[in-house]
């Protein structure tokens, strides 16, 4: 009867095009209202414990620190010393585009900003190179997509909120997987463009590019070092982060006024705003679904689906590529990681590991029709139909799913820093 | 009231919302700071900042809340979009509207009401040592907002986000953008 009510609820709000907050506080009404003995009020009790958790912090933090380097210069001080130290090689324009995607990933942890960053410098210089434009639109887009694997990154802490897992570990576990994807990318931009070399190593271009973006090199020390190193923790590195690229963008570069600053203030709340209102329920779902035991239940049914481990992860993969071209990632994390990960550890799989492939496949949503957030970004920030977007991004989406291959069936390349 | 003294209260209600969330990043990002150099100067961080931290994250996410009720960003299927008929638009916004009206509605009352009873038991962090229930008076208030917002909506549909979005992509002739929320 509770699926009926529902299943029900579902499709009429979906039909009114209502937002995922409104459809899962909808559902989760429906299920207290059906299946316990408590009041709707300890959904309100949930969500407040929800929000109530210092883990949370580092999430507006990266946001807002990736949204003021996004709006300063520190990604075309990092992208003016990547292109001076790989530029010459062959193919080396594209080799930098997607070595300064993922250098600007490290810092930024999102994914559109990264493709906004990193687009805005390269992009007309790979069409001004005589790079085709195709190449350039599919290579942006999809190098893009290494904001989420790269740590820190926002779903990485989303997985680690809702499914508890250490968020340290999964940030440690981000590093092999992102250096395989970006060896993958790199290599095919480099291949297909071979024949395209400009110019030749120049100490005194690199020296000047290394002056001048110095103080944007330290940022992935102070964010990737601080934590790694056991000297802060997340929300910590954070925290430092956006203090120096606020003194950095403002006294040093001086690309920043309150005016700017202003804007980026109100664009990473609006981002916090759709966000954490889903988040917040989601959680409270995760708390019905453990009192309720749901989760268990789903245990047998899904093992008697799946003969082997493997079974397993190729249909958990392939509903995950459906649900990514359907649904955002933080959505799809928010309702899937919880179902999916304790059916993971059943299985056997490493906690860490279903995570970074989870994150991996989901990363690929990005890239897919109709709904890929980096195809309709990069609409708007190329002046591009969605059709040449779509037909430019295709070639990397083979690299992607491969790349997802070799992360899903080899646990080590993710845990071997563990 | 008439369209224009909605349209007053809906740009109050932004400008509220505005001024809470910039406080609550500069209150958030300072404390936070603050531990990390009271921590390498005195070894010992602020034991209260995190949880200070934590309310003014929460007066961020909950007043982001309306701001992105205000420009359409909340997260929703957009592949809806495509499927369902134009015909009947006007109707289902303005039910869609309604819907996340209740919606909110409900949500203040269920929040009041624990925010009430945490200020009747007299509740107090463990932490900090301060009643919790002024920090958790946030949420039936930005759920209050997103209700006035929303019920504004329904009976103004110009006064809604979705309908500028519409109006400014006819005007440019590009099509229906999409919120890269």
């Amino acid at each position: 009867m509770t699926a009926i009510f529902s299943i029900f609820a579902l499709f009429v709000l979906l039909a009114l095009r209502q937002s995922v907050l409104v459809i899962l506080g909808v559902i989760l009404a429906i299920l207290y209202l059906t299946n316990t003995d408590d009041s709707l009020r300890f959904i309100a009790l949930d969500a407040w414990q929800a929000l109530n958790k210092d883990i949370l912090l580092s999430i507006p933090l990266f946001i807002l620190c990736g949204q003021l380097m996004s709006e300063g210069s520190i990604a075309s001080r990092l992208v003016a010393l990547i292109r001076a130290l790989v530029g010459p090689i062959p193919g080396g324009l594209a080799i930098a585009t997607i070595v300064s995607c993922a250098t600007f990933a490290a810092v930024s942890g999102s994914s559109t900003v990264t493709l906004l960053a990193v687009g805005s410098v390269m992009f007309p210089a790979l069409l001004e190179a005589g790079y085709s434009r195709r190449f350039a639109i599919g290579a942006l887009c999809a190098a893009g997509t290494l904001g989420i694997i790269v740590p820190p990154s926002i779903p990485l802490i989303l997985y680690g909120v809702m499914t508890g897992t250490s968020i340290t570990d999964l940030f440690i576990a981000g590093i092999g997987p992102a250096l395989v994807l970006t060896a993958l990318l790199a290599a095919y931009s480099g291949l297909v463009n071979f024949d395209k070399q400009h110019g030749h190593w120049s100490l005194h271009q690199i020296f000047t590019a290394a002056r001048e973006g110095i103080w944007s090199l330290f940022m992935p020390f102070i964010i990737l070092g601080g934590i790694y190193s056991g000297h802060f923790t997340a929300t910590e590195s954070a925290a430092v982060a956006v203090i120096y690229a606020l003194l950095i963008e403002t006294f040093v570069h001086r690309d920043l006024d309150l005016r700017k600053i202003n804007t980026v203030i109100f664009n990473t709340s609006k981002l916090l705003g759709s966000l954490f209102p889903v988040l917040m329920l989601a959680v409270c779902l995760t708390v019905y679904l453990t009192y309720d035991k749901s989760a268990d239940s789903l245990i047998p049914t899904i093992a008697s689906w799946s003969d082997s481990p493997l079974q397993f992860i190729l249909m958990t993969n392939m509903l995950l590529l459906l649900v990514g071209t359907l649904i955002d990632i933080g959505s799809a994390i928010l309702i899937f990681a919880p179902l999916l990960q304790p059916l993971a550890l059943e299985q056997g799989f490493d906690p860490v590991h279903f995570g970074i492939s989870m994150i991996v496949n989901l990363e690929i949503g990005y890239l897919t029709p109709p709904f890929g957030l980096n195809l309709i970004v990069a609409m708007a920030a190329f002046n591009a139909s969605f059709k040449e977007v779509c037909l430019a991004v295709i070639p990397f989406l083979f690299i992607m799913v491969i790349g997802l291959a070799i992360v899903v069936s080899w646990p080590a390349l993710s845990l071997f820093l563990l | 009231m008439n369209e224009m003294q909605a349209a007053t209260v809906l740009s109050a209600l932004s400008k509220i919302e505005r001024i809470s969330t910039t406080a609550g990043f500069i209150a958030m990002t300072l404390i936070l700071f603050a531990d990390v150099v009271a921590r390498e100067i005195t070894q010992s961080g602020l034991l209260t900042a995190r949880q200070y931290g934590v309310y003014a994250n929460i007066l961020v996410v909950m007043f982001g809340m309306g701001i992105a009720s205000a420009h359409d960003a909340h997260l929703r299927p957009r592949f809806v979009d495509t499927l369902m008929s134009e015909r009947f638009k006007a109707q289902t916004d303005r039910l869609r509207e309604a819907t996340t009206a209740l919606f909110a509605l409900v949500c203040t009352w269920l929040c009041a009401w624990v925010t009430w009873e945490s200020y009747r038991l007299e509740e107090v962090s463990a932490l900090t040592g301060m009643p919790i229930a002024p920090f958790m008076a946030i949420m039936p208030c930005a759920f209050l907002f997103m209700a006035v917002r929303h019920t504004l909506y329904m009976i103004w549909p110009k006064l809604s986000p979705r309908a500028e979005i519409v109006n400014a992509a006819e005007s440019i002739e590009i099509g229906h953008p999409r919120s890269t929320a």
